[in-house]
């Protein structure tokens, strides 16, 4: 489930931030912070652009909350920046040449310390997908956290990345196969379609 | 691997952003909103400051540039002649109108250029030099006879000091 869903803020803090009160703009990063940095971290494969792209997206959201009206949610729009954030950041040069995925991994297991023999399976599966979803292509790692995660359709993937509606649907088969591959899963699971 | 991948995704745990991720964020708000706030209000406070310190030159031209006579070189016949009381007077009300000129200036900048910086202090030293003089001329006799003329020259030099040291504060706005 992405993690912006159900989340939001009161209506008051909402005001007083758009007044540009900074205490109600610290409780906004109190409600997204995770979810924007996660988000980030997942489609950009590095915490340390996260970190920025979390601080580009609140800023962004400080500068522009004024502007911001109610027809859609607030998570809405704040995932949509950072979304648009992580996007810029994978189509520029410097990225091009970057090595991906050099500290999910470890950053993942700090943040988690299992319990249980149980919990310890889970984390270990987490971390093999994480590791999975570091070693996709940009594109098609991009289009299966937006698709499977966030719940974006295809033509809302389309158009945020410039690409077409099949395109989208191919690399997210695509990404489907390769992380059963590397996981080890043999069966093919799951529905790759969505209306939309 | 139970759950098909999709569902897998959707349960990876949340990261955690770094600790001081919103005191970042804060510091680089709070400098971005005093930015556009400077962008805002400085064409109003360099318009002002420009204003009032062309005010300040202006009247330093009308009260040193009208007002003061020729210099003229002081010759004993003419140290012997009592200056009239009220050009004493006048002589010592631009003095003094000029150093409130001079305090109304904005403060010397740290990093000057360095023709304006020695030109000032030569200015700033001859007038020490004449303070001196005038309180020396008054405990001594004849010596007096010569005040007006120091204080001819101390308005001239007054008046100079304020040039450039407005000269100095216009360079330094840049």
């Amino acid at each position: 489930m992405s993690g912006f869903a159900n989340k939001s803020v009161p209506r008051d803090v909402l005001d007083r931030a758009q007044r540009g009160d900074m205490r109600a703009h610290a409780e906004i990063f109190r409600a997204f912070s995770r979810p924007v940095y996660t988000l980030a971290a997942r489609m950009t494969g590095s915490t340390a652009v996260a970190d920025d792209i979390l601080q580009e997206t609140f800023l962004e959201v400080i500068r522009s909350l004024g502007q911001f009206r109610a027809e859609a949610s607030l998570a809405t729009w704040v995932r949509r920046i950072a979304v648009s954030k992580s996007l810029m950041h994978l189509r520029s040069a410097w990225q091009r040449r970057a090595t991906l995925f050099r500290d999910l991994g470890e950053a993942e297991a700090t943040a988690i310390e299992p319990a249980t023999p149980g919990e310890a399976r889970a984390v270990q599966l987490n971390m093999d997908l994480e590791r999975a979803l570091a070693r996709l292509p940009d594109v098609s790692r991009v289009v299966v956290l937006l698709y499977d995660v966030e719940g974006y359709s295809h033509a809302e993937i389309a158009r945020q990345m410039g690409m077409s509606v099949s395109f989208s649907k191919s690399q997210l088969s695509r990404a489907h196969a390769r992380l059963r591959e590397m996981l080890g899963e043999q069966r093919a699971g799951g529905s790759d379609e969505r209306a939309g | 691997m139970n759950a098909p991948v999709e569902q897998q995704l959707r349960q990876l745990p949340e990261l955690d952003p770094p600790v001081d991720a919103w005191q970042r964020v804060r510091r680089v708000a709070r400098r971005e909103r005093w930015h556009a706030r400077w962008r805002q209000f400085w064409p109003l406070v360099v318009a002002g400051g420009l204003t009032a310190t062309a005010a300040v030159l202006v009247m330093a031209i009308v009260l040193v540039g009208a007002r003061e006579p020729a210099v003229v070189a002081p010759s004993p016949e003419w140290i012997r002649v009592q200056a009239p009381a009220p050009e004493l007077d006048r002589l010592q009300a631009q003095s003094r109108a000029l150093e409130t000129m001079l305090r109304g200036l904005p403060r010397r900048p740290e990093l000057m250029r360095a023709e304006n910086a020695a030109a000032i202090t030569s200015l700033e030293d001859r007038i020490a030099e004449l303070d001196w003089a005038l309180s020396r001329s008054r405990a001594r006799a004849g010596v007096a006879d010569a005040e007006p003329a120091m204080w001819r020259e101390r308005v001239g030099l007054m008046g100079q000091l304020v040039r450039a040291r407005y000269t100095e504060a216009g360079v330094a706005a840049y």
